[in-house]
């Protein structure tokens, strides 16, 4: 017999918490099927909570593995929000030993002494800075041109510096084009992706972070109609529903960026829609980023300076750095930057990208500013409380209204 | 450099530098699919335009024009793109490689081939003229070399005549040859002619419709079919006045005066009308891009496909339809405006009906608006190609919401597949509503 709700939330992914309190919290009978523990607070907000591992059977309804008080639900709305599993290129069969993901690495442990990170994204970036100044030698290989490829190259060039000064070996451009693991480590194979020219290095371990992949081969898709790409993601509508009428995909399913702050949204729409509403569908070019690496942050939202003029727009650059302000001596470090960037024409701020220590605190601000649409002298006629971090912020809104700088 | 070419490298260099030719968007590239062709692929193209951004004083590599001439403007390599690499590039490179042809005399106005039809694509009145005589020439062709006159005549003196014979777009026809296709193809029992307009008695919707020029000019049975469908589903279709071409087709044959114009007449045309809102109702992919993307933010902000906003209403009982289908989606709807749930989600509401994906389903058809004109034979292999995937789906009925795509996928399945039919979506929907009100589920007519 089936167990009727009337929306079912599958998967331990992000954005599954959130979608189903606020389905729950809407009054819908609502159902969670995780295989974590960390859901035992949603069962006081009045969420079922159904240890296992959920896979559809045809539209509206789900069979529980694990769990055999609730074998089989049945419900008009159902969200998939199904974790991730991280990435590996294909010449790399990772064996938890020496070819390594970050869950392999055991914080109680001393790391190994010598460790090439593959893939400069936030996470690359974060753990060669981490394990760098842990007295690791650090390799960090990426394939383009620059770490953290989606962010400002100017802004990127301050994160550089940083890494290049706590010891982190940089290969960009470089590919990785082979690594065998050995008793004493691992012999890895770097490929210059424009000379051609291969170099060779010995290290204790091979640390992968290239992203992460959709999962969700045990969702049971083939029983409903769903469209997806080619690495698997399932293709949505804005309001996050696919193909399949009732049924929504969210978090790691889907193939928005792949942040967290954008799943929590994503499950709010998804929700909302299957209330009866038409809720604002998420404008992803919006979502603010913040990556940390070792004392310093880089925050951004917004359009970065290329993008804004691809997309037609006369662009006003205002800048500042740390360097600038009396603030260095109330203990910033050097090598910190503020770039807003302005439509010339309207004035409204298109973007906002920091990196300095304060970045992420500062990442609100900008992120209500862009999101809003507000012009450089509305925000500049703005009081805010003071901060270094905000001072530097305030010097390059004046640099932008000053026409740039 | 000039001023200009410095602020282009500027504005081009960083996005350039985001392709890692990882590859990822070959197999999504029509044109690579078909020919195997680096330089046909989004990777080449783009290594061409990196090499003449980098090498501004020397004249363009001899490939570049055919390289970047060959992009049918799909959008698939950006879909697949992990790196984020926009489509503006190629259209850029698109753009140069127009006007170094315009520059060299080859350009669209110059062949007769462009005076005597391209430029007047976008003429609701002329395309109407065309599909008289497409109709008309076809008819005799049939006359003379049989009902499998496509195959035939594929290769021969005649071949690129029957290739544009074909590839013209045809609707069903008036309703009644739309129910008896239907009605055969389902084993129902010959369904009595419903085909009058069902209007909602009270309309909660306020649509204003942005007719185009190829439905209009084309597919005008279709059209009215999908009008007929919305008014039954309670939204009031108003036609403003004064309406034209949306000017994609300019643009895409590098036509941009053309194109602006054409956008002027129509923001002047509809301003008025969605003035307090409401929604602008846009029946093909190609022309809803061009709205979202070239026009003001009211513009393309009202601006909502038929597909998207027919999803959204709240739909009766509708009638039985016991087919295998395969959805081709726009490559402007799906990898343009990112609409692929939507029809599936319409489909899955008609009872009866199994929906199969094909293989390489988000891979161009090969027509490309006027694109397909000017490279016959590739659009012809790709339309080849496609038509085989949608026979090997095992498919009973072809839809599609386009009207390109509608003539290239039937010019296709003529030469591999000729029993499997290709239609509007619409046209499919009209008929499962036609068949729900009679069998009295569905909403009864005033």
């Amino acid at each position: 017999m089936a167990f009727g709700f009337d929306l079912v939330v599958i998967g331990s992914g992000p954005g599954s918490h959130t979608a189903a309190c606020r389905a729950a919290g809407r009054g819908m009978k609502t159902a969670l099927v995780t295989s974590s523990h960390g859901a035992q607070l949603l069962d006081k907000g009045g969420v079922q909570i159904i240890r296992g591992s959920g896979r559809l059977d045809g539209p509206g309804c789900v069979l529980v593995t694990g769990d055999s008080e609730f074998p089989e639900l049945s419900a008009p709305r159902i969200i998939l929000a199904p974790q991730s599993v991280p990435a590996c290129p294909s010449r790399v069969q990772p064996d938890g030993q020496r070819l390594l993901f970050p869950h392999d690495l055991r914080p109680q442990e001393d790391p190994p002494s010598s460790l090439t990170v593959v893939g400069a994204g936030s996470a690359g970036c974060a753990w060669s800075s981490l394990l760098s100044r842990q007295g690791c030698t650090i390799t960090l290989v990426e394939l383009q041109e620059q770490v953290l490829p989606d962010e400002d190259a100017e802004c990127v060039k301050v994160v550089t510096g940083h890494l290049e000064s706590q010891g982190v070996r940089l290969r960009t451009g470089h590919r990785l084009a082979g690594a065998e693991a050995h008793a004493a480590g691992v012999t890895i194979q770097l490929k210059d992706r424009l000379q051609g020219s291969l170099e060779r290095q010995e290290d204790r371990a091979l640390l992968i972070t290239v992203g992460h992949q959709p999962a969700h081969r045990e969702l049971g898709l083939d029983s409903v109609t769903v469209v997806q790409d080619r690495q698997g993601h399932i293709l949505t509508d804005l309001m996050m529903q696919t193909a399949t009428p009732g049924l929504y995909a969210i978090g790691d399913a889907v193939p928005s960026p792949r942040l967290e702050h954008l799943a929590h949204r994503e499950a709010m729409v998804a929700v909302d829609h299957a209330a009866g509403e038409q809720p604002e569908p998420l404008r992803y070019h919006l979502a603010p980023r913040c990556h940390s690496i070792g004392p310093v942050q880089l925050g951004a939202v917004g359009f970065r300076e290329d993008q804004a003029l691809a997309a037609g727009h006369l662009v006003t650059v205002g800048r500042a750095t740390f360097q600038n302000l009396a603030g260095e001596s109330a203990g910033i470090h050097q090598g910190s930057l503020a770039k807003v960037v302005v439509d010339a024409e309207t004035d409204r701020i298109l973007g906002v990208h920091l990196v300095g220590p304060q970045a992420g605190e500062l990442l609100p601000e900008a992120a209500t500013v862009v999101g809003l649409g507000t012009t450089v002298p509305a925000w500049a006629r703005v009081l805010f409380p003071l901060s270094p971090g905000h001072q530097v912020l305030l010097e390059a809104v004046e640099a932008a209204r000053r026409g740039g700088g | 450099m000039s001023h200009r070419e410095q602020a282009v490298r500027h504005r081009l260099d960083p996005l350039l530098r985001q392709c890692v030719e990882c590859g990822l968007c070959l197999p999504h590239c029509a044109t690579y699919v078909a020919t195997g062709n680096e330089v046909q692929s989004p990777r080449g193209r783009l290594s061409l335009l990196r090499e003449m951004l980098d090498h501004p004083e020397d004249p363009p590599a001899q490939g570049f024009l055919p390289a970047f001439d060959s992009c049918i403007g799909c959008r698939a390599c950006e879909t697949a793109c992990p790196g984020g690499v926009p489509f503006s590039l190629l259209e850029y490179g698109q753009e140069r490689a127009f006007a170094q042809d315009d520059e060299a005399g080859h350009g669209w106005e110059s062949s007769w081939l462009g005076r005597a039809v391209v430029s007047r694509l976008d003429q609701p009145a002329y395309l109407a003229g065309l599909r008289r005589t497409a109709s008309w020439t076809r008819g005799a062709l049939e006359m003379v070399a049989g009902p499998r006159w496509r195959p035939r005549l594929a290769s021969g003196p005649v071949s690129g005549l029957t290739r544009l014979l074909g590839s013209v777009p045809r609707d069903a026809g008036p309703d009644s040859a739309l129910v008896s296709i239907l009605d055969r193809l389902c084993g129902h029992a010959s369904s009595f002619l419903l085909g009058r307009a069902v209007h909602s008695p009270d309309p909660i919707h306020q649509v204003v419709f942005f007719e185009g020029c190829a439905n209009a000019g084309l597919l005008p049975d279709a059209s009215r079919r999908l009008r007929d469908l919305l008014q039954g589903m309670g939204c009031q279709v108003t036609l403003a006045p004064g309406q034209e071409c949306c000017g994609a087709l300019a643009s895409h044959t590098g036509r941009s005066e053309r194109a602006s114009a054409l956008r002027t007449i129509n923001t002047a045309a509809l301003s008025t009308v969605l003035e307090n809102g409401g929604v602008l109702l846009v029946e093909a992919a190609g022309c809803g891009l061009e709205l979202r993307e070239k026009y003001g933010t009211a513009l393309a902000e009202a601006a909502t496909d038929a597909v998207v906003l027919l999803d959204r209403l709240e739909w009766p009982a509708l009638g039985s339809v016991p087919l295998k289908v395969a959805y081709h989606d726009p490559c402007h709807a799906r990898h343009g405006q990112g609409i692929v749930a939507e029809p599936r989600r319409l489909l899955a509401r008609i009872p009866g009906l199994t929906l199969v994906e094909p293989h390489e389903a988000e891979v161009c058809c090969g027509s490309g608006g006027a694109w397909g004109l000017r490279h016959g034979d590739l659009s012809e292999e790709i339309g080849r190609r496609k038509a085989r995937h949608l026979a090997a789906s095992g498919a009973d009925l072809v839809l599609t919401s386009n009207p390109g795509c509608l003539g290239q996928i039937a010019d296709g399945l003529a030469l591999e597949a000729p029993d499997l039919p290709v239609l509007p979506l619409s046209d499919l929907l009209w008929y499962a509503w036609q068949r729900g009100v009679k069998s009295g589920t569905g909403t009864a007519p005033s």
